[in-house]
C-alpha cells in the first residue's frame, strides 16, 4: 500500500489498492496499524457524544451513573464499551468467520479474514462518523426540550435507542464493504462470479456480530457504569 | 478468574505480540498490545522471502536471454551472447547518462532570476537557461531509455511468439535482426527509435 495515500480515499475510492496491503501478511500488519485508529476514532467519538448526551438529557438508559453522573466520565464510559463490545465481538467471531469462508468456499488465511474484519470496521466507523452530526444535533435539540412526560420518552427512544442503535446501521457500510471484498477474492481464486458464496459467509459474520456486540456493548456499559463514582 | 487476572493476562499476550512486531520493525507496533487478536495471524503467517527487485535493466536482460536460450534451432551465424552483451552495454550507456545528467542538475542550483541582484541578473538568467536545458536533457534522457527498454521487452515477446508459433524461420529472421540492431549505445538508440 503506497504509504501516501489517505487511508479514506483506499477505503471508499480504491478497495482494489487496500486488498493488495492485506493479502501480503507482512503488509497487512502495518495496514492494521493504520486502519485501527480510524476504526477506534470513530467509535470513541461516538460514544463519547452519546455519553455526552445521555446525561446532559438525564436520559433513564443503564446504568444510572452513566445517565445521570459526571459527562466527562460518562462519555469515556461510553466510548469505552462501544470499543470493548464492538471489537470484542469481532475477535470472538474471527475463528467462526474463517470457518464461515471454508463452508462458503472461498480460500482465504486467517490474517485476511482479520484484515477484511478490521476493513469493514473502519469502514463503519467512517460512516459512522458521518452521521454523528446529525447524532449530535437531534440530541441537543432534544435536550433542549424540557424533560417531561411524552418529551421524556421521546428523548430515552431518539438518544437512548436510536443512538444505541445507529452504529449498527453505520456497520451495514461495512458488511458491504466486507461482501464486495470476498467477492473480488472469489473472483480472483475462481475467476468467475460466484455471488452465493460470499454472501453466504457475510450473512453469517453479521449475525454472529450482531448477535454478540450490543451484548457486549450492554456488558461493558454495565460493568464500566457501576464502577463509576454516582 | 477475575476480570482483573483476565485482563492482565490478555495483556501479558499483547505485550509479547508487541514485541515481536517491534522485532520485526513493523510501524505501530504499540497499537498490538490491546489489540494482539487481529495482529496474531499475521503475525504467525509465513513469511515468503522477499527477494530484492531486481533493476530494470539486468531484468530485461535476462528476460531476453530466457528466451532466446528457450528458443531451438537459433541460427548459427547469430551469436546471442554478443547480442545480448550489446544490449545491455547500450541500456546501462543511456541509464549512465541519465544519471550523470542528474548528477550535474544536483549540483548546480540556480540564482533565482527575481532574487539575484541587479548586477548578477544577466547571469542568473543565463544559469537557469542552462538549468531548464539540463531539465530537458533529463527528461529526454529518460524517455529514450525507457523507449529502449520497452523495445527490448517488445522484442522478447516477438522472440516468444516466434517460438510457439513454430516458425523457425521467423526466429531466426528476428534473432538475426537483433543481432545486427544491438551493438552498443548509438544502436539501442536506434532500436528505440523503432
Amino acid at each position: 500500500m503506497n504509504p501516501q495515500r489517505p487511508l479514506i480515499d483506499l477505503l471508499l475510492r480504491s478497495p482494489e489498492a487496500l486488498d493488495a496491503a492485506l493479502e501480503q501478511p507482512q503488509a497487512a500488519l502495518s495496514t492494521t496499524s493504520r486502519l485501527l485508529p480510524l476504526a477506534l476514532g470513530g467509535l470513541l467519538a461516538y460514544g463519547a457524544v452519546q455519553g455526552l448526551l445521555l446525561t446532559e438529557s438525564r436520559t433513564a438508559m443503564w446504568p444510572t451513573p452513566v445517565a445521570g453522573g459526571i459527562p466527562l466520565y460518562s462519555m469515556g464510559v461510553v466510548g469505552l464499551a462501544y470499543v470493548g463490545g464492538f471489537f470484542g465481538a469481532q475477535v470472538a467471531g474471527l475463528p467462526s468467520a474463517w470457518f464461515y469462508a471454508a463452508l462458503a468456499g472461498v480460500r482465504v488465511p486467517a490474517a485476511r479474514i482479520a484484515g477484511e474484519a478490521l476493513r469493514a470496521q473502519a469502514t463503519s466507523a467512517l460512516v459512522l462518523l458521518g452521521l454523528l452530526p446529525i447524532y449530535l444535533a437531534a440530541g441537543l435539540g432534544l435536550t433542549a426540550i424540557e424533560h417531561s412526560g411524552g418529551m421524556a420518552a421521546l428523548k430515552t427512544l431518539v438518544i437512548g435507542l436510536f443512538g444505541f442503535t445507529l452504529p449498527f446501521v453505520a456497520g451495514l457500510a461495512g458488511v458491504i464493504a466486507l461482501y464486495r471484498a470476498f467477492g473480488r477474492i472469489l473472483r480472483a481464486q475462481a475467476g468467475e462470479e460466484r455471488a452465493a458464496g460470499p454472501l453466504r459467509l457475510v450473512l453469517a459474520w453479521s449475525v454472529l456480530f450482531t448477535a454478540m456486540a450490543p451484548v457486549g456493548t450492554a456488558r461493558l456499559l454495565s460493568l464500566l457504569g457501576d464502577a463509576l463514582p454516582a | 478468574m477475575r476480570p482483573i487476572e483476565l485482563l492482565l493476562v490478555y495483556l501479558l499476550f499483547g505485550l509479547g505480540v508487541a514485541a515481536a512486531l517491534r522485532q520485526r520493525q513493523i510501524p505501530g507496533a504499540g497499537w498490538a498490545l490491546p489489540f494482539w487478536p487481529l495482529y496474531l495471524p499475521a503475525l504467525l503467517s509465513p513469511v515468503a522471502a522477499a527477494e530484492p527487485p531486481q533493476a530494470p535493466i539486468p531484468r530485461a536482460v535476462q528476460e531476453l536471454r530466457a528466451a532466446l536460450e528457450g528458443t531451438p534451432g537459433l541460427p548459427a551465424t547469430l551469436s546471442v551472447e554478443a547480442a545480448l552483451s550489446a544490449v545491455e552495454r547500450g541500456l546501462l550507456g543511456l541509464e549512465r547518462r541519465s544519471q550523470q545528467i542528474a548528477a550535474a542538475l544536483a549540483a548546480t542550483a540556480p540564482l533565482s532570476p527575481q532574487e539575484a541582484p541587479p548586477e548578477l541578473q544577466a547571469l542568473a538568467e543565463a544559469q537557469a537557461q542552462s538549468h531548464a536545458r539540463l531539465r530537458a536533457l533529463q527528461s529526454e534522457a529518460d524517455a529514450e531509455l525507457h523507449r529502449a527498454l520497452l523495445a527490448v521487452r517488445e522484442l522478447t515477446g516477438r522472440v516468444l511468439v516466434a517460438r510457439f508459433s513454430g516458425g523457425p524461420d521467423a526466429v531466426a529472421a528476428d534473432l538475426a535482426a537483433l543481432g545486427a540492431a544491438v551493438d552498443g549505445v548509438a544502436e539501442v538508440r536506434d532500436l528505440a527509435r523503432r
